[in-house]
């Protein structure tokens, strides 16, 4: 009310002075609105404490529907990291047509070992290329059975760059333009198990995204409909506030920070989940990843994935929590 | 506050018509009371005026102010203005009688302190100081209204509202009821007192609005 009412009561003065004034916001002030969120904070978090065995349900379904997402994003960003890391000499293969002569192949070989991307290449004639052929597979009679040599000219192009997830493009564009040479028939990038695991992790990626939406909305709705049964449960508190002039921001303020909180817990918890999760697998982890490369540490969840966890869910929380009241105290009139 | 309507009319989407062609006018400082039978419409009337329920036709003016033009955000603050006492009381049971009373200034934002100095002078008002840490349900059905007329007077309204105050009490605890909105009246506050106690409203010896199917059918003195 504009004026300040004073202390004995509405008298005929005071009416007449406040006639014809209609508040409809009452004087802002920002000390008391914070002192009444403050109070609402606490005071909405002594109600979940009120009832713990509903908060701590809540709370841990919220928990582990969070914690499946963050420990597969935990899982795809080791993976990640593996990989990253799993640098190998690249090799490209050419095979050159089987009519070229030497001569030619020699030349083609020199042309391309002075390019700038190219570390070396290797020279192996057909001779050669029969002679590593009979050794490693054993088809000796076959081969010697053919009337002649079947097998073309190779080069093998190491480019300076080794492969990895990084570099797998540009080499690939290599590739492409050393089997666009004439005298090649067909290049190959020895690098497919790399190609596969790339497809993988886009897909892993991709996957993860997904559940992680399908189950922010499951929070969504698990937060909702727990608050929605909190305004029920409060439904003549909401009445009788309505009735005595609270707005509805006031009201639903306290069901809000309810929902902040039950996002927020479920948030920690899901963080505390994967930490234990990371850290119990970490020792079986390390040990097979040492099997193959040594330097590599297992990631957890770091502090900003933690923080960026908390904000989700407590956004997620206030977000149900929003919808639930809105839909249901615009309901609430006296009958 | 001054409250008139113009023939105001209220019918619900189910066909039944609960009030029509109502007029009154009810001054400044004014104490009033509405009587008919059950049906009658005095509850719509009640409603009408803190917003609950709209009229359907004519024009319900607060200090000249047509509701119809107030949105739904002024509504809250319509509501602070007038302070209501039900028949059923509407007392919360999860908390003290202090703290039902201080309701309508928390839910205004007031200040604590302010809070606490003036939920005692209602409570000192009603004679339920000593009752402030009880709560609601360990008191007796007179003590349970005026808990609620507590409540309804602790933001100082302009205009009491109430409804069937009296509905579940005896006879002296009725009238004790009764004076107490005639002491709040006595300081200017406008008071309107929906009851079918006719009895008890002829003692009272006020302007009497009688409500029947809907119509205003009697506005005179002491019924």
């Amino acid at each position: 009310m504009a004026q300040k009412p004073n202390q004995r009561g509405a008298t005929r003065e005071s009416i007449k002075a406040t006639k014809h004034n209609w508040p409809t916001r009452t004087t802002f002030s920002p000390k008391q609105y914070l002192r009444q969120h403050q109070a609402t904070l606490a005071e909405s978090f002594m109600r979940l404490v009120s009832y713990p065995l509903a908060s701590v349900m809540t709370v841990m379904v919220i928990a582990i529907a969070l914690s499946l997402p963050g420990g597969l994003y935990v899982l795809l960003k080791n993976v990640q990291s593996v990989t990253d890391q799993w640098e190998q000499q690249s090799v490209i293969t050419l095979y050159l047509f089987p009519n070229m002569e030497d001569t030619q192949a020699l030349a083609l070989s020199h042309r391309l070992s002075a390019q700038d991307d190219i570390a070396s290449v290797e020279y192996i004639s057909k001779e050669e290329g029969l002679r590593y052929f009979e050794q490693s597979s054993g088809y000796e009679q076959i081969m010697s059975a053919l009337p002649e040599n079947p097998l073309p000219i190779v080069l093998r192009v190491i480019p300076k760059q080794a492969v990895d997830i990084t570099t797998l493009s540009s080499l690939q564009a290599l590739r492409d333009t050393l089997a666009a040479e004439k005298e090649v028939d067909h290049a190959e990038l020895d690098a497919q198990w790399l190609q596969r695991l790339a497809n993988i992790l886009s897909f892993g990626q991709r996957f993860v995204y997904a559940l992680s939406v399908l189950l922010v909305v499951a929070v969504l709705l698990i937060v909702g409909n727990t608050i929605r049964m909190a305004v029920e449960s409060r439904r003549d508190e909401v009445l009788v506030m309505k009735l005595v002039g609270a707005t509805d921001a006031y009201i639903r303020r306290p069901f809000l920070y309810m929902g902040f909180w039950f996002g927020v817990l479920g948030g920690f918890f899901a963080s505390l989940c994967i930490l234990l999760l990371s850290w119990w697998v970490s020792a079986p982890a390390e040990r097979l990843i040492d099997l193959y490369q040594s330097g590599f540490e297992l990631q957890s969840f770091n502090a900003d994935e933690i923080v960026l966890c908390l904000t989700i869910s407590a956004f997620v929380g206030v977000s149900g929590a929003w919808i639930a009241v809105n839909r249901h105290i615009a309901n609430i009139e006296l009958q | 506050m001054e409250i008139e309507f113009q023939r105001v009319g209220k019918k619900y989407e189910s066909g039944q018509e609960a009030l029509s062609q109502v007029s009154f006018h009810l001054r400044q400082g004014e104490m009033a009371f509405l009587t008919g039978h059950s049906g009658a419409g005095k509850s719509t009337l009640m409603k009408l005026m803190m917003m609950i329920e709209r009229q359907t036709s004519g024009q319900i003016l607060v200090d000249g102010v047509d509701l119809r033009t107030l949105s739904r955000r002024a509504v809250p603050h319509h509501r602070r203005r007038v302070g209501v006492v039900f028949q059923n009381h509407q007392l919360l049971l999860d908390r003290s009688v202090f703290h039902n009373v201080a309701l309508p200034l928390q839910v205004s934002g007031a200040d604590p302190a302010q809070i606490a100095k003036r939920v005692r002078a209602a409570l000192d008002k009603v004679g339920l100081l000593d009752k402030e840490k009880y709560n609601p349900m360990a008191l007796s059905g007179g003590e349970q209204q005026r808990v609620g007329i507590a409540r309804a007077v602790v933001n100082k309204p302009q205009l009491l509202l109430a409804d069937e105050p009296t509905g579940n009490l005896d006879p002296k605890l009725s009238a004790e009821i009764m004076n107490l909105f005639q002491e709040f009246n006595r300081v200017g506050v406008t008071v309107l007192v929906a009851s079918h106690d006719l009895a008890l409203v002829a003692r009272m010896r006020h302007r009497v609005l009688t409500l029947n199917q809907g119509r205003m059918v009697n506005d005179g003195g002491f019924g």
